[in-house]
């Protein structure tokens, strides 16, 4: 699937998240400013920005995880409000990686990416198992099937946790700084997989440090601080050819 | 030959080795270990000989033979026992008492502990801080304090025996049958609509409402029936017209809603009128049944200074025959449970079975009961009447109340036979009773150990990561699947054995009933040790119980917890 079918795409379909001036608090501190942005399918979106600029709550309000307080979250012709069913059907279609692993300590690497599919999509136990194996192959490690998380090492049980919520058979994949409790030399397995990922059609939202990473497989590029998105474009646009002088600052400073 | 043993093979003077050996860590490890045993078996020596020759100098030397004495004392409460048995039979009752107190109050406290730690936790404030508020005033007071104050405030307390408080209150209500009736709806209602989608379980509960609202309405303004509203107002012969009107007006706003409003605000106004209307036309055509069922209810809990009466519970000749029903119920039920998870795994269906589980069990405890209930009773009994054996039926013998106790029992149709507690002029005539003893101490170890489960469970419940709690939801997860498949495993880890010690804390501080003299087995070898003056092997006895029961419970827990705990590299 080259970069060239994937504009194509996202030029004619509808937008499968929508976000509309979503603002949200912690207290008296506003982490979200009108954060207005569309996501097609097929479309990898990575968000970058200093630490404390609302990225991470940004991608945690599509799934719920952070309740935002105005505006509008639209997934996949699902409005997220107050209404558990719709919630329930938002997440079943988003899988999400998080920054430290989260798998379930007390379950076999097979069950933690069995869990799911058996108990949310009622899936039989062989659909489920097989289905399992075929991601945990995909990943990568298929002969840790059987042994618990707290037997991995930290690249393998992010691999682990990235098969988990692809077991859902999401349409949409939220990374959470997948990479940054990791030893610098099992970045690149789980790179690697993440880059697999994206070039099977899948939908990304994906916050990380890794610039090279972002200009490699990212359709488009957000830019937050102080949470605004302050400046978006192609990955050559943004690195290259910085508008915003916040943006120019970030980009000097980590590059 | 002394050969190179040391590697440098330079040789060394005898002395100056054996000065190396003195700081050697090796050589100093095991004199340490050597020094301190022959001091602890020297210890042990002698307090050993000093307390055979103090037993000497009494005349006693220590053994159980004594324990065949008579033991002389009476134990209150305990029916099996009497001051002409053994010493062995006190202690008997002694250790049944205990372990019976230790087994409720476990059982009690982890209840009791569970809720409070969760309620610790809960989002209502209210309840969050009557909760922390109890649970601070019980950690923090000494036990015997919390048995005297149960025992002497609260139990002793209690009203005297012809004040009994009781539960249920004797008294006569009756049911409306309209209510049951409309219960009987609801029910129906409740599971035609348990599947069906939102819209359409709005729609059928605001109609169900509506017209529950129209109904109580009419029957306050008018009683029972239209009929009585006619008289009661004098307006009798307005009352068709009013109906009419009442009708019209609704039928027209139905038509109204149909011709005019659209989607949502249609379905809900449709949904209103509609009950409006169901509610008039059952209202006047008197639809509603009048009477009612009338329930006595008879006291099943008596509560008073004197103790807690619960009814007698006898198995009669035929609980055999109905435990055996049981026994392959919960067979079959255990089956049935095996076999839905297996097809369950197998095709993914997801079939209720816990639920067909229980259901099939309780159908069999149920068909059981009245099956061997309707067996035919044999027609006479002999029974003694003024002193002669003379045979008659048994509804007479029932009647006049001729039967023994056995006869009753044997003769009996149902598998159990329960006695409600009575009154008898200045004491309970029938039922058993917990003594006050047992209640306060009871109820004292069930609050104050729950007190501290709670903050096990609670600190259990919080030990589970944050992260834990997003990835469920994240993947989806209901609220219930969350605490059983995520936090439950993962707390009871956590929980389990800090959760042993408050168990063996428990099953020792039981020992404080020989404050309000409760005859546990302290409190009986106690007096068996003065009595006999064997106070030495009493205390051993007594030591030896405690140790088999706390390694019996910590026993248990050890292997419970080995099977929560994690596999880490």
């Amino acid at each position: 699937m080259s970069d060239v079918t994937h504009s194509e795409n996202t030029a004619s379909a509808e937008p499968i998240i929508i976000c509309r001036k979503v603002n949200k608090w912690f207290g008296e501190f506003h982490v979200l400013r009108d954060v207005t942005v569309d996501v097609m399918p097929r479309e990898v979106v990575v968000v970058i920005g200093p630490s404390g600029s609302g990225k991470s709550t940004f991608i945690r309000c599509i799934n719920r995880l952070e309740e935002h307080q105005e505006g509008e979250i639209i997934v996949d012709n699902i409005t997220m409000g107050h209404d558990i069913r719709n919630i329930a059907a938002i997440r079943r279609e988003i899988g999400m990686v998080f920054q430290q692993f989260n798998l379930f300590p007390h379950l076999t690497v097979l069950n933690n990416v069995m869990l799911a599919p058996m108990n949310v999509r009622r899936w039989s136990k062989e659909k489920a198992e097989q289905k399992a194996r075929e991601l945990l192959d995909r990943v990568g490690i298929p002969e840790q099937a059987e042994k618990y998380p707290g037997q991995l090492s930290g690249g393998q049980q992010q691999r682990v946790a990235i098969a988990r919520a692809l077991a859902m058979e999401p349409k949409i994949m939220l990374f959470d700084e997948p990479t940054s409790a990791l030893d610098p030399e099992m970045v690149k397995e789980v790179l690697d997989v993440m880059k697999e990922v994206t070039s099977s059609g899948m939908t990304m939202v994906c916050v990380t440090h890794e610039m090279g990473f972002a200009r490699e497989v990212a359709d488009r590029i957000l830019f937050f601080d102080q949470g605004r998105i302050v400046e978006t474009g192609t990955p050559e646009q943004l690195f290259d050819n910085p508008q915003h002088p916040r943006t120019k600052l970030f980009l000097s400073q980590i590059l | 030959m002394r050969t190179a043993d040391a590697a440098s093979g330079a040789k060394k003077p005898v002395l100056q080795r054996a000065l190396s050996l003195l700081t050697d860590i090796r050589f100093l490890r095991v004199v340490g270990q050597l020094v301190f045993l022959a001091l602890l078996v020297f210890l042990l020596a002698q307090v050993w000989n000093n307390i055979l020759s103090a037993l000497e100098a009494n005349n006693l030397n220590p053994n159980l033979e004594f324990m065949q004495n008579r033991a002389g004392f009476e134990i209150g409460g305990a029916g099996d026992y009497s001051a002409n048995d053994s010493y062995w039979e006190a202690f008997r009752v002694g250790l049944e008492n205990t372990l019976s107190v230790v087994l409720a109050g476990l059982v009690g406290a982890t209840l009791l502990g569970i809720l409070a730690g969760i309620l610790l936790l809960s989002r209502n404030w209210l309840l969050q801080n009557i909760t922390r508020f109890f649970v601070e005033i019980l950690r923090n007071s000494p036990l015997l304090v919390v048995i005297f104050v149960m025992f002497f405030v609260v139990v002793l307390s209690l009203p005297q025996l012809r004040d009994s408080l009781t539960f249920p209150q004797e008294a006569i209500a009756t049911l409306p049958t309209s209510w049951i009736l409309l219960g009987v709806i609801a029910l129906g209602m409740w599971v035609w609509l348990r599947r069906a989608d939102a819209a359409k379980r709005q729609f059928w509960w605001t109609l169900f409402a509506s017209a529950l609202v129209t109904l109580i309405v009419l029957h306050t303004l008018g009683g029972a029936n239209p009929d009585t509203w006619g008289e009661l107002n004098g307006l009798g012969a307005l009352l068709d017209v009013r109906f009419l009107v009442a009708a019209l007006a609704v039928g027209g706003g139905l038509a109204a809603i149909l011709v005019f409003m659209k989607d949502e605000a249609r379905d809900a106004a449709l949904a209103v009128l509609a009950g409006v209307a169901a509610g008039l036309a059952v209202y006047y055509f008197g639809v509603l049944p009048n009477g009612g069922l009338r329930f006595e209810t008879r006291p099943i809990i008596w509560l008073n200074n004197r103790g807690l009466t619960y009814p007698e519970i006898w198995a009669t000749g035929r609980f055999a025959e109905w435990a055996a029903f049981i026994t392959i119920g919960l067979g079959f039920a255990v089956a049935i449970f095996f076999y839905l998870r297996r097809q369950t795994e197998m095709t993914g269906k997801p079939y209720p079975r816990v639920r067909i589980a229980v259901l099939a069990a309780v159908i069999f405890t149920v068909v059981g009961w009245v099956i061997v209930s309707s067996e035919p009773v044999p027609a006479t009994i002999i029974v003694q009447q003024d002193g002669a054996l003379i045979e008659m039926p048994v509804a007479q013998a029932l009647e006049e109340d001729l039967m023994t106790r056995e006869q009753a029992l044997a003769y009996a149709t149902a598998p159990l036979e329960i006695v409600l507690p009575e009154r008898q002029g200045l004491r309970m005539g029938s039922g058993d009773t917990l003594s006050p003893e047992y209640v306060a101490l009871l109820l004292a170890l069930v609050i104050y150990t729950a007190a501290f489960i709670a903050e096990i469970v609670r600190a259990g419940i919080l030990a589970v990561p944050r992260g834990q709690l997003e990835a469920a939801r994240a993947l989806g997860l209901s609220y219930n699947q969350l605490l059983r498949m995520i936090i439950l495993p993962q707390a009871l880890r956590v929980i389990i054995p800090p959760m042993t010690n408050q168990y063996l804390n428990l099953a020792k501080n039981s020992s404080l009933a020989v404050a309000i003299s409760f005859a546990d087995v302290y409190q009986v070898m106690f007096t068996v040790g003065n009595q006999s003056g064997q106070s030495v092997t009493t205390i051993i006895i007594v030591m030896v119980t405690y140790l088999v029961l706390s390694l019996v419970i910590s026993g248990i827990m050890n292997w419970i917890n080995a099977r929560f705990q994690l596999v880490t590299r």
